[in-house]
């Protein structure tokens, strides 16, 4: 399924006007747990509900169970709140709560996960535009083109964006950074 | 003395009426509006504006603040119940058995820890 027209374009408005509320360059790292909290959205680790939950928690934070979860976020009412699994990496809990986040960007309504005849519920369209936001918040266009700029290697600028090497090299592409900035050099 | 609230839920739905007819992104509605996207987000979140936003909003809109505001406090909003959420997850195709049991009780355990906390 092909994203809305326009979509992308207000990815990258999303990315850059954001930092520009926080202060941040726009080719700057964009940390999602302060955009979590710059947005009013409480972010709760796994983790914390280990003393409540012992045997669910464990096993959603060994190999098998991490499989499992990631992070979802709730509603309790009106208000949102982030859950998140706090055994993965540092990089995957980012892109993970970042993820949630486009969705609350996008206000993306909450669907019932099961349609009527209760079957699994998945709205496409709105999981790929959040896996579009996602990846663009932490990497956003301009920062694609600071990484091929600077020709930056992968690692460094995965260390740099707090974001996996898979996700940094998917931004670059992409955005056809490097591309781009063969263009502007050959014309500059 | 005259006591009132103002219904910043209701007014967020206003809001997103007029989006809806006027057949605009939020993005747009940021734009046109002069409010930032993330201070929308935290609307929808609940959390009520400040006074610039909801003067340039009701100015975007044409909606009027005092139609919002309440003389008695709004009743809290009736929670959805653990009994569906936890048939929704069970559904999940993607989840391994064992999962989709730890996330039930992760899932019970987080709401009744932030319903606590609220």
């Amino acid at each position: 399924m092909a994203l809305r027209r326009g979509f992308k374009a207000e990815a990258n408005w999303y990315a850059s006007s954001l930092r520009k509320e926080l202060d941040i360059a726009p080719h700057l790292p964009l940390c999602p747990w302060q955009l979590a909290e710059h947005l009013g959205f409480p972010v709760f680790p796994l983790s914390a509900y280990i003393a409540v939950e012992p045997d669910a928690v464990a096993y959603l934070r060994s190999g098998k169970g991490q499989k499992d979860f990631s992070a979802v976020t709730l509603s309790a009412g009106q208000e949102r709140f982030i859950v998140h699994n706090d055994a993965h990496d540092e990089k995957r809990q980012a892109a993970d709560i970042s993820h949630e986040l486009a969705h609350g960007l996008l206000l993306h309504p909450p669907v019932a996960i099961l349609d009527p005849s209760g079957r699994r519920n998945y709205d496409r369209a709105m999981e790929e535009e959040a896996n579009w936001l996602g990846p663009a918040l932490l990497v956003s266009d301009e920062a694609a083109m600071h990484i091929a700029a600077l020709g930056l290697p992968i690692s460094k600028a995965s260390d740099m964006y707090g974001a996996s090497e898979p996700l940094v090299r998917m931004r670059l592409n992409v955005t056809g950074a490097y591309q781009r900035v063969a263009n502007r050099r050959r014309y500059a | 003395m005259a006591s009132g609230r103002f219904d910043g839920e209701a007014f967020f739905a206003a809001i997103d009426g007029v989006r809806i007819t006027r057949d605009l992104t939020w993005k747009k509605v940021a734009e046109q509006s002069g409010v930032p996207a993330s201070s929308l987000t935290r609307m929808s979140q609940g959390r009520r504006p400040d006074v610039d936003s909801l003067a340039a909003l009701c100015a975007w809109s044409g909606l009027k603040a005092e139609q919002f505001t309440r003389d008695s406090p709004k009743t809290k909003e009736k929670r959805e119940p653990l009994a569906e959420l936890t048939a929704h997850l069970r559904a999940d195709p993607n989840l391994t058995k064992d999962g989709a049991k730890a996330l039930e009780a992760l899932i019970k355990a987080a709401y009744q820890q932030f319903r606590k906390n609220r």
